[in-house]
């Protein structure tokens, strides 16, 4: 017997999500079906036309087939990492690149070592320690992908490949939109209705739908806010005409009451203004309680949102997959796989929410936005995260969060932070020798660099 | 730099020679001196003749050369534990240090083995079968593991047994080799100073002065406990052993790459083959049995003739509310005792170095932040290591005797339940950052107790039986060839002693 799996939002999270399981549910067990939620966006947040695939996702691409080439498409959108303007105390400008920076020695990491150095008097930065910083400032690029980076791509060109991967891969698009949900006191649909009147069973809804929730606000209404936490609640877009050649990086300017970012796209600048309110798309930091209960999973924005500082969403979403598919259920009734489901998606997104709250709350911008931030109640693994940084460059590292050990401590390097105290092994390495390790490391990286064609070329 | 901070370790043992060496790599005669202080009067519990893959990196650390090492402590190569009427009597499973086959399509090879052996298939090999040093083990063979990662002579680790009181000296020479100085003597009375220690005065009334006190006093706890007073949270009501009896014999029969767990109406006994001893112990709960018909049991229940008068160790199973207060940190028994079994003890004091290492209070800096983080990260290992320990008592059919009725029943931790559940449910491993035991260990133990997932993945229980007993067949027989390829245990550990 064939079941449905009914994926409502006919979106790029919902065709991601569609070309993700048709991959792997056997194509006669089950019916892969997109369902139209009958609203325009992406299921993502809906915060641009456009939208940052992170580089963990290039493996993902190549495992559904998708073709790298026809996604970036003409006119760029290739980022080595972002500029942070306007964010530090200090005034100056700061670049968080993909990739790895600098090079360990004798076992000892690299921001240890430059500890070392600064504490000697020396201004060490870390991007021109990074292969991707260096290449990005020269504007420098390889599309060979020995680079690690980002895309910045149309979320309708995106969405349109995935659909067409899916479809191949055997997933239906209904031609009617979702008209009504039945479901019962335990969170079980137990019918989705068409607007032509037809009547779909599923095993499992997921529900693509962004932010409105059209099923799982039903069966699971429970949402936290976040908002005293991530106080931005408004997101507009401007498409402006690019001037030049795009640069191949990402640009985010701090302002008083938000950020401004510049994502260059297919030959235009997406400049998109993220505040606290004011005109434009609103939106509402947070996360659904339960994204699994009964049979419906909500995934994308309709499992919880937070502003596009960083690539987050679709790394999210991308490991909500991949843990739905360890955890597929035989039944709609299935709370052992919903609980375990639900305990690692939470750890995921709040790990993603501390990175932001902990970037807001280390930047020294002056103002009374950013005055608030540093001054809000932080979640505790933020404190103990900004804490042991501040003390002595090391990091607390939690289950299942995204970001690693290197994205924080560049992060936090990037906004100012300098330890008071590094690694003491550091202490044992001769100064000299550290500088000998930071130029050969650094001489590499100008070779590599060198021999790179520039982004001009590889853009136009 | 600041100035060179004097670090005093008190106790010797494997705790403390373990600590002295370490540092010594790491700071001595650079960023610290190191002083350790032990008594030849106090004899030192051995904590574990047996341990789990993680030493190797320690030793590597230390720059350790494995065939020397193995010559000089006696030592013999562990591929895992084998564990005999823990779930009813005459099961016998080994928990492997590695995997059992390999993901396919991001999905267990364990929930494929389900799916081949639904509806009690025959001919299917046992999942035991599909791990390659379990495959080893149980033909008493070794070689190590291979580094091609397509290998399935890759998809395992090793550990050793070997001596400890040999280890220690052994660790002791490399200390002092590099500046440790060794005290000889007694400590009679500890000097408090501000919320630490300032020194310790001994029984023939020298001071010893430092910056930074290290506790390996064992289960006396001089310093943590003595002098600090720091709480201790008492697990007896999860783990109710609390005594053992140990004796060493001659070795019989082949020498095994691997330790023997054998369940005992109150406890369980250790079998530890050495090159040129067995180690034996009769773990049990005072609550259930007296010293007396433990040691008896012991006695009755030895393969070689004994070479010494059965030793009695008392201990209680628990940890430390904190492991670093003010500049006194205490690593080995006095932290903490999860009893031997899975022989977590050694491993427990490396981790606890190391975390040390990385958060030293290098020129005297004592800072809060450095002192939660270790406690966080420490409580976190011993809580974990514990609902691990935990699981082989609990997840048992056994009620013939009142310790095992107690077992079964008994209330278990919110976080060991939750575990049980979600494997009893439907096979879900946990898997978390931290943490000693990976999901392979957890598997070989849910599985070796006889804890059944109710459920497969759906996406492999839909799919024909006959792929994945495919799977299966060809994973059970590259173990079996990748085993015979392997040298008995016996002729590699002789071909070590040759090359010297």
């Amino acid at each position: 017997m064939t079941q449905t799996i009914a994926i409502v939002g006919a979106n790029l999270c919902g065709w991601m999500t569609a070309a993700a399981l048709a991959r792997r549910l056997p194509y006669a067990a089950y019916q892969i079906m997109v369902i139209d939620d009958g609203a325009a966006g992406d299921g993502l947040g809906d915060f641009a036309p456009m939208i940052t695939v992170p580089p963990a996702l290039v493996a993902f691409h190549a495992e559904i087939g998708l073709d790298h080439a026809a996604l970036v498409g003409a006119g760029g959108g290739h980022a080595l990492g972002v500029a942070f303007d306007g964010w530090r105390g200090d005034g100056s400008a700061a670049f968080l690149s993909y990739g790895e920076t600098g090079a360990p020695y004798e076992a000892i990491a690299f921001h240890h070592l430059v500890g070392r150095l600064r504490a000697t008097g020396a201004n060490v930065r870390l991007a021109d320690h990074a292969l991707a910083a260096v290449a990005a400032q020269t504007g420098r690029f390889a599309s060979d992908g020995s680079i690690a980076h980002a895309v910045h791509v149309r979320t309708d060109r995106y969405s349109a490949l995935l659909r067409s991967l899916a479809s191949n891969a055997g997933a239906t698009a209904s031609s009617t939109p979702l008209a009504a949900v039945h479901s019962n006191a335990d969170g079980i649909v137990e019918t989705l209705t068409l607007a032509d009147g037809s009547e779909i069973t599923p095993l499992l809804v997921l529900d693509c739908s962004g932010s409105a929730a059209v099923v799982a606000g039903r069966t699971s209404p429970a949402f936290e806010d976040w908002s005293a936490l991530l106080p931005c609640d408004r997101t507009q877009v401007a498409l402006l005409p690019a001037e030049g050649a795009p640069p191949p990086y990402t640009q985010v300017d701090a302002q008083d009451d938000g950020w401004i970012a510049t994502w260059p796209v297919d030959g235009v600048d997406v400049r998109l203004i993220c505040r606290v309110g004011g005109e434009g798309h609103p939106f509402r930091a947070g996360r659904r309680v339960e994204a699994w209960r009964g049979n419906c999973v909500a995934l994308g924005a309709a499992a919880g949102v937070l502003e596009p500082l960083h690539p987050t969403a679709l790394s999210l979403l991308l490991r909500s997959l991949a843990r739905l598919i360890q955890l597929w259920p035989a039944t709609p009734r299935a709370p052992v796989e919903a609980a375990a489901f639900n305990r690692a998606g939470a750890a995921a997104i709040e790990g993603a929410r501390d990175f932001l709250v902990a970037q807001y709350a280390v930047a020294g911008r002056a103002g009374a936005f950013w005055d608030d931030r540093r001054s809000a109640s932080l979640p505790e693994h933020v404190v103990a995260k900004r804490d042991l940084f501040a003390a002595r460059g090391r990091l607390p590292m939690y289950d299942d969060e995204p970001f690693e050990e290197e994205d924080w401590a560049a992060m936090f390097d990037a906004m100012g932070v300098v330890p008071r105290r590094y690694d003491a092994r550091a202490d044992l390495v001769p100064v000299d020798a550290i500088e000998r390790h930071l130029a050969e490391n650094r001489a590499r990286i100008i070779a590599r660099v060198r021999a790179l064609p520039s982004y001009a070329g590889v853009a136009a | 730099m600041g100035a060179r901070m004097q670090v005093v370790i008190v106790g010797g043992g494997t705790a403390g020679w373990m600590t002295a060496a370490a540092l010594a790599m790491s700071f001595a005669g650079r960023l610290a001196d190191v002083t350790l202080i032990e008594s030849e009067e106090i004899g030192t519990v051995g904590v574990g003749e047996a341990t789990v893959p993680h030493i190797r990196f320690f030793n590597q650390r230390l720059g350790i050369d494995e065939s020397d090492f193995i010559r000089r402590t006696n030592a013999t190569f562990k591929l895992g534990i084998e564990f005999r009427d823990w779930s009813r009597l005459g099961d016998s499973y080994i928990h492997p240090f590695g995997d059992f086959g390999h993901d396919i399509d991001g999905l267990p090879f364990h929930q494929h083995w389900l799916h081949a052996t639904r509806d009690d298939a025959r001919d299917m090999p046992g999942l035991e079968a599909c791990s390659l040093p379990i495959v080893a083990a149980r033909d008493n063979r070794f070689a190590p593991p291979l580094d091609d990662p397509r290998s399935i002579g890759s998809t395992y680790s090793y550990a050793y047994q070997f001596d400890a009181a040999l280890y220690a000296a052994y660790l002791r020479d490399y200390a002092e080799a590099r500046g440790v100085v060794r005290i000889e003597g007694r400590v009679d009375a500890v000097e408090p100073h501000e919320d630490g220690v300032g020194a310790v005065r001994l029984a023939d009334g020298r001071r010893i002065a430092g910056d930074l006190f290290v506790d390996c006093s064992g289960f006396r706890a001089l310093l943590i406990d003595g002098a600090l007073k720091v709480g201790h949270q008492d697990w007896s009501h999860w783990l109710p052993c609390d005594a053992a009896w140990a004796v060493p014999t001659a070795n019989t029969g082949p020498l095994t790459p691997y330790t023997r767990a054998t369940a005992r109406d109150a406890g369980w006994q250790w079998r530890i083959p050495l090159q040129h001893r067995t180690g034996n112990g009769h773990v049990f709960s005072t609550r259930f049995t007296d010293p007396e018909t433990a040691r008896t049991l012991l006695l009755d229940n030895l393969e070689g003739e004994a070479l010494a008068e059965p030793r009695m160790l008392r201990f209680r199973t628990g940890r430390r509310d904190r492991q670093w207060v003010g500049n006194c940190v205490a690593i080995g028994l006095s932290a903490g005792f999860l009893e031997p079994l899975e022989s977590t003890s050694i491993h427990l004091i490396q981790l606890a170095i190391g975390k040390l290492i990385e958060l030293f209070p290098a020129g005297g800096v004592f800072d809060p932040v450095d002192e939660a983080e270790y406690n966080r990260a420490m409580a976190l290992e011993y809580d974990r290591v514990r609902d691990f320990l935990v699981l082989h008592y609990c997840a048992t059919e056994r009620d013939d005797t009142p310790f095992w009725r107690y077992m079964r029943t008994m209330a278990l931790p919110s976080s060991l339940t939750e575990k049980i559940a979600e494997f009893r449910e439907r096979g879900i491993v946990a898997q978390y950052r931290e943490g000693m035991f990976l999901p392979a260990s957890w598997l070989a133990v849910y599985h070796g107790q006889r804890i059944v997932p109710g459920r497969v993945n759906p996406l492999i229980a839909d799919t024909p039986v006959a792929a994945s007993q495919a799977r299966v067949a060809a994973v059970a027989a590259a173990c079996q060839r990748a085993a015979a390829s392997m040298p008995t245990h016996e002729d590699y550990i002789a071909r070590i002693r040759q090359a010297a």
